[in-house]
Formats: structure tokens, C-alpha cells, sequence
């Protein structure tokens, strides 16, 4: 097939799953689905961890993977790599479309976080394999458990209850001001723990390309 | 906002990166830290290192196994995308241009605009007003709508604005009177009578709040055409060139007469003659804390409270009398308040602080709602007669119904001729028992008859008293409410 000739040479070569999420992010968008399939492989585990944990239901998560991983595969086109990683605008749709159930549930906003904030992360190179691979579940929970108990709060109120620096700064009577400096500190000391840091540290700031 | 000096302005965006990494930041703010982000390269570098960690976490959460089938299921999904072809019904988003432009920014037209807008889509939102504005209205909105503000989080500035919710209706028609108070549909079981100055203003601040690009005081005079698609829209704003703007559909929200619906020549279906004139005007020391209905003869009366701690009152007379009332529209309007010897008291002892305004252009019809690059939402789509006051709650509905199928549609998530239809097929299902019911209604028909003996069945019985309150507060279904086995039960019981 022609189609696919032409794909494959602008995704690069060899097989999917030796892509680089910017090469698979390519091909998704000139609709190959095994590299979709292979996106899956790569992050279906942590988008449904995630899910898992907001919505407690696990056949309800799996509804926001299947509907996240739908929803890459339909805006590929338009997402640009230069703006950030591949895996942080997944698992940000993740992240909102669990938290929107969760809303719906309470019948109240629903539908209005949906998509509205996915915007992309203006992140820059990504070393999540190298990370990722080195790191166990333990390591995750000792990390988590390292954390001083108000950092990690205000953490988990965001992560999966999906509260904004207001609301939490509401919710724990703590000033608006200390919870954004615990939001940040919390996961510079997670980064440090897990050795992310060094990772992404090794690439130095002239290697972050402008957007 | 953080301040102008550039090293301050660094410190402060850097403390938000945590919140801005949690999606922790409200839409101002992250637009905000973005700008930022793409001048620093420092701030972009601890960004990665943040996001890395929090993608990190989950890798430690307590999770059952993925399901293998979860796989298999995306594998077909896939399959079935790859399977649906190109639509007619909306077309490509234009380079440089708009996912929807929306024509008019009222009822239907804001509330469309910001839930696409708040789905992400680019949006233009156009008005030939400048808000606040005012037109003319039943202004009641009832539960059901405002249980759609609620959810969309407006209903809070529509309380704050001092219109008080009307828990309750009473009714005096047929020697009969009833009062009850409207049984609740998710947690909301009072209506509010916002001044539409107040209102609209809401809507539309709501809408551009999401992200939609409002043109106020701007006219839209035709429609683009491109490959026999609508593509767009030219106008011009108040004394300016004329532009034509592009996007993948044209929303109008313009109205019963509707220049979208117009020009795309929508069919109509189902039509009705028009059967009633109505007026209304704003009263001073007239306190009301119902709903108040009044029929006598061939004339109907509606009174509720709105904004400033007045009253509106409306009333409705047959259509064909219009003449006769245009003849004297204040003394015929004064003169109709006398329906209700206790309402005429309470009139009395009251002061009228605005003209009367009304219309005689009240029709009764459905048309087509959507086709190749065009939708119709609100009453562009579907009007009919005010005195059920069922216009701004359909309006709402509507928006909802719409802009869930574009969503699906413009996403691709969804054929879009399918989903435009399902909006179609939704919008006709929930509105077709209410349209019948106020179409009889509307007929001002004195004589006894189905309403009559039901209104006379209900004395005494005061839940199918408060669950017919509902079916007009759109809380109750209609077609459960006036289904032959509860007819036959409120009868029997009477």
C-alpha cells in the first residue's frame, strides 16, 4: 500500500514499538492504528492506574482510557510536539475525562471540565523511558510516603480530586500562596527521590527547544 | 496577575508550575503560566521534571490489572473510525478560521457557544445587540432550565443578580383555584424571571469566560457557500466594512426568524396558526411569591416576580382580537388585569413603572434543525406560543442537545451526519408532548373540556396539584403526567 510506504518513511523506520512517542504521535496522525496500539502498550497501564484511582470503578476507568486513547487518535493531527509530551497530553485528557465522571456522578458541572483544559504541557525533551523503566512500585510508595504530609496533600487533592490551588487553599485553610509552593515542592521532591531529576537535568536547558 | 518586572515575574510564574503541572490552575491562569513558559527556558525545563514525577505516581497506586480485552475493544474502535468516511454535514476546520460560528448570543446562542467553547473548539460568537440588552420575553425560567444553570455554574450570578426563586404556582382558572409548589428534578425546584438585560448579559460573560470570541453590535448579512456547504458568514459591525469569516458549521441562534434558517431555506414541519397576542409590563409594590396563573373567558394572565422587587405581569388574548387590542394596548392591558378580583386589588394598590411591550408575532412551528455546514438551535429551530412559558428552557435544552452533537460531530468521535441527526430526533422527542400541550393551551378555549375536568379533579389532591405545577416547570414529563392511566387514576380519585 502506498499510504503506508509514505507513512512509514515519515515515522521513521523499524517497528512501532521501537518508536519515539514524537515518531508514534506521526503516525497516529496519518491513521496507522498499530501505532496507536502500540501508544496503548506503552501507557494504557498508567492512564488506567490513574483512572482507577479517581473513579474507584474499574470498568468506569476503563471507559476513559478507551475514550482517551480515542481522543488522541482524533486531534493527533492537530497536536504539536514542539508544545509538549506526547504522554502528558494523554494522560491530561485522562485526568479530566475521570475527574468529569466523577463530577457527572455528583451531578454537578458536568460536562463543563471535559476538554476545556487539555491544553498541551510546553514541555520539552522527554526521558519518561529512561525513567520509567528504573522505577518500581515500591519505589513510587516510598517516595509518596517520604513526602511531608501537607505537600502530599495538597498533591493528591489535585492529582485525583481534580481541586484547583483555590478550592484546595479553601478545603485546608491554608493560604493560596503556600499551596502553590507545596504543589511545587511536593513533586521537585518526589522528581528528586525517584532520580528523575538527574534524567532530565543530563539534557540542559539549551536542549529544551522554544515552542 | 503577576507584576511587569521581568525577575518578580519569573519568581511568581515558577511558584505556579506545581499547580500549573496538577492541572491545578484555573483557565486565566494557565493561559498565563503557557506565555511564560514559551519565553523561559528555565521554567520549561523544571516543567518536564514535574510532569515526569507526576506520571510517576501512578506507577505506585494500587490498581487491578489492565484488562486484556481493553485492547482488543480500542482495536475495533479503531477499526470502526477507520470505516466511516467523510461526512457533508460538517466540514473541515478552514485555516485561520472558527470549529462554530454562532449567530446571535441570547438564550440558545450563548449557552452553545460556551459549551463548545468550553469542549475546547474555537468559537465566534456574533450579536447584532450590545449586551446587556433587552427583548422581548415570558422572562420565566422554568426548573428544568434552571437546573441547566446550575450545571453549567451560572445559576449562582442569576440568583445574585436579586431575582428570587419562584418555588411555588398557583392557578385560578374555571371557578378553581390550586397552589403547590413544583416537585424538584436534580436538586432544583424553583423557577426564576431574571430581567433578560440581566440574563443575557450573564450568558454572554459566560460564554466569552470559555473562551468564545464575542463581536457584539455586529450584523449578519448573508452566508458563505463553498461546495454547496455553508462555510461561513459575512456581516459587518455597526458602521464598519463588511468581513467574512469562516468555520466548519454555522450555529443560528437567531431567532423564529432565523436569517440562517432563511437563507439555507430550513424546512418547516408541523405548524400550528398562531393563536394568541401577548403583553406585558413591570410593577412596583405588586408583590408576588408564585407563579401566578389566571384564565377567564378568552383572556390568561401570568404574574411573577423578577429583578428590583417588581412584578411582571403578562397577558395573552386571542390572536384575532389583536386589532381590537392594538386599538388601546395600555387601556386593554390595564383593563385584562381585572380577570382576578384579588389580582385587580393588588394591581390597584400598585404602580406601573414601565410601558407595556408585546408582540403579535407569536407562530407555532418546527423546522429542520441542521444540514450540509448549518444547525438551527432555540427558536430558530422550534417556536412556539409564550403562554407556557416554555421558550428559555427549551432553549437551554436545545444548546445542550446541540452542542453535545457537534461536539461529536466536529470531534470526528461520531459521523457527523448521525450525530446531527440524533440532535434532530432528540430535540423533536423531548419537546413534541409540551408543544401539543401549549397549543391547546394557547387556544384560550373557554369551554369545558380536558383541562377543565382535570383542573377541576385536582381540588384536594394536593401531589398530582404540585406534579402538574411540574409538568410546566418541566420537572414532571408530560406524557407520564397526561398519560391515559394517570388521567383515569387523578379522575377516579377526584
Amino acid at each position: 500500500m502506498t499510504e503506508r510506504a509514505e507513512l512509514t518513511e515519515h515515522a521513521g523506520h523499524g517497528e512501532p514499538a521501537e518508536w519515539a512517542d514524537d515518531q508514534l504521535v506521526r503516525a497516529i496522525a496519518e491513521r496507522d492504528p498499530d501505532a496507536m496500539v502500540t501508544l496503548y502498550d506503552r501507557y494504557g497501564r498508567l492512564a488506567f492506574a490513574l483512572a482507577y484511582r479517581i473513579l474507584a470503578d474499574g470498568s468506569a476507568a476503563e471507559e476513559v482510557v478507551q475514550d482517551a486513547f480515542l481522543r488522541v487518535w482524533r486531534q493527533a493531527a492537530a497536536f504539536d510536539v514542539r508544545r509538549g509530551t506526547l504522554r502528558s497530553w494523554l494522560m491530561t485528557i485522562v485526568h479530566h475525562r475521570a475527574i468529569d465522571v466523577t463530577r457527572r456522578r455528583a451531578s454537578r458541572g458536568g460536562g463543563d471540565v471535559d476538554l476545556e483544559a487539555v491544553s498541551y504541557s510546553l514541555a520539552g525533551p522527554d526521558v519518561w523511558g529512561e525513567v520509567a523503566a528504573g522505577i518500581q512500585r515500591d519505589q513510587v510508595r516510598a517516595a509518596v510516603a517520604a513526602l511531608p504530609p501537607e505537600q502530599r496533600l495538597v498533591v493528591e487533592l489535585a492529582y485525583f480530586e481534580g481541586l484547583t490551588h483555590v478550592e484546595i487553599a479553601d478545603r485546608t485553610g491554608t493560604p493560596l500562596g503556600t499551596v502553590k509552593s507545596r504543589l511545587r515542592l511536593g513533586l521537585k521532591k518526589l522528581q528528586e527521590t525517584l532520580g528523575a531529576g538527574e534524567a532530565s537535568g543530563t539534557r540542559g536547558i539549551d536542549a529544551v527547544t522554544p515552542p | 496577575m503577576p507584576s511587569r518586572r521581568p525577575d518578580r515575574e519569573h519568581d511568581e510564574y515558577r511558584d505556579l508550575l506545581g499547580a500549573y503541572a496538577l492541572w491545578a490552575l484555573p483557565r486565566a491562569e494557565r493561559a498565563a503560566v503557557e506565555a511564560h513558559l514559551r519565553v523561559c527556558a528555565a521554567c520549561r525545563l523544571e516543567l518536564v521534571g514535574l510532569e515526569l514525577a507526576r506520571d510517576a505516581l501512578p506507577l505506585g497506586l494500587e490498581a487491578p490489572r489492565l484488562p486484556a480485552s481493553l485492547r482488543d475493544r480500542l482495536r475495533l474502535a479503531l477499526d470502526r473510525e477507520l470505516a466511516i468516511p467523510a461526512g457533508w454535514a460538517v466540514g473541515p476546520r478552514p485555516a485561520g478560521g472558527y470549529d462554530a460560528i454562532v449567530v446571535g448570543a441570547r438564550c440558545a446562542g450563548s449557552p452553545t457557544a460556551m459549551l463548545l467553547a468550553r469542549r475546547g473548539y474555537r468559537v465566534l460568537l456574533l450579536d447584532k445587540a450590545r449586551f446587556p440588552s433587552d427583548t422581548i420575553s415570558t422572562h420565566l425560567i422554568q426548573a428544568a432550565g434552571v437546573a441547566r444553570l446550575a450545571r453549567w455554574g451560572l445559576l449562582e450570578r442569576v440568583a445574585a443578580s436579586g431575582c428570587p426563586p419562584i418555588p411555588r404556582m398557583a392557578m385560578h382558572m374555571a371557578g378553581v383555584s390550586l397552589s403547590g409548589t413544583v416537585p424538584a428534578r436534580d436538586g432544583v425546584a424553583a423557577d426564576y424571571a431574571p430581567r433578560r438585560t440581566v440574563l443575557d448579559e450573564i450568558l454572554v460573560d459566560a460564554a466569552v469566560a470559555a473562551g468564545a470570541e464575542l463581536r457584539q453590535g455586529f450584523t449578519v448579512t448573508e452566508l458563505v457557500w463553498e461546495d454547496g456547504r455553508v462555510a461561513g458568514v459575512r456581516g459587518h459591525a455597526r458602521g464598519g466594512e463588511t468581513v467574512t469569516e469562516h468555520a466548519s458549521i454555522v450555529v443560528g441562534a437567531d431567532g423564529r426568524h432565523s436569517l440562517v434558517a432563511r437563507r439555507v431555506k430550513a424546512g418547516v414541519y408541523d405548524a400550528r396558526p398562531a393563536h394568541t397576542c401577548c403583553y406585558y409590563s413591570y410593577w412596583d409594590g405588586v408583590p408576588a411569591e408564585a407563579v401566578e396563573l389566571y384564565a377567564q373567558g378568552e383572556r390568561a394572565v401570568m404574574a411573577f416576580p423578577t429583578n428590583e422587587g417588581r412584578t411582571c405581569i403578562l397577558v395573552d388574548w386571542p390572536r384575532r382580537e389583536f386589532r381590537q387590542f392594538r386599538g388601546d394596548v395600555e387601556g386593554n392591558y390595564r383593563r385584562t388585569l381585572a380577570i382576578d378580583p384579588g389580582l385587580a386589588e393588588r394591581v390597584a394598590g400598585g404602580r406601573r413603572v414601565e410601558p407595556v411591550r408585546g408582540t403579535p408575532d407569536l407562530p407555532n412551528f418546527y423546522r429542520k434543525p441542521s444540514g450540509p455546514g448549518w444547525a438551527l438551535v432555540g427558536d430558530a429551530g422550534y417556536t412556539k406560543d409564550p403562554v407556557t412559558a416554555q421558550g428559555i428552557s427549551d432553549a437551554f435544552r436545545d444548546a445542550d442537545l446541540l452542542a453535545a452533537a457537534l461536539d461529536a460531530a466536529l470531534d470526528g468521535r461520531e459521523g457527523a451526519e448521525a450525530a446531527l441527526a440524533r440532535h434532530a430526533r432528540q430535540r423533536d422527542e423531548a419537546s413534541r408532548p409540551m408543544y401539543e400541550l401549549t397549543n391547546q393551551i394557547a387556544t384560550l378555549n373557554p369551554e369545558p373540556g380536558r383541562i377543565t375536568e382535570l383542573v377541576h379533579a385536582l381540588r384536594g389532591n394536593q401531589a398530582e396539584t404540585d406534579r402538574f405545577f411540574g409538568v410546566l416547570a418541566g420537572t414532571v414529563p408530560v406524557s407520564e403526567f397526561l398519560s391515559p392511566e394517570n388521567l383515569r387514576r387523578i379522575l377516579a380519585a377526584a
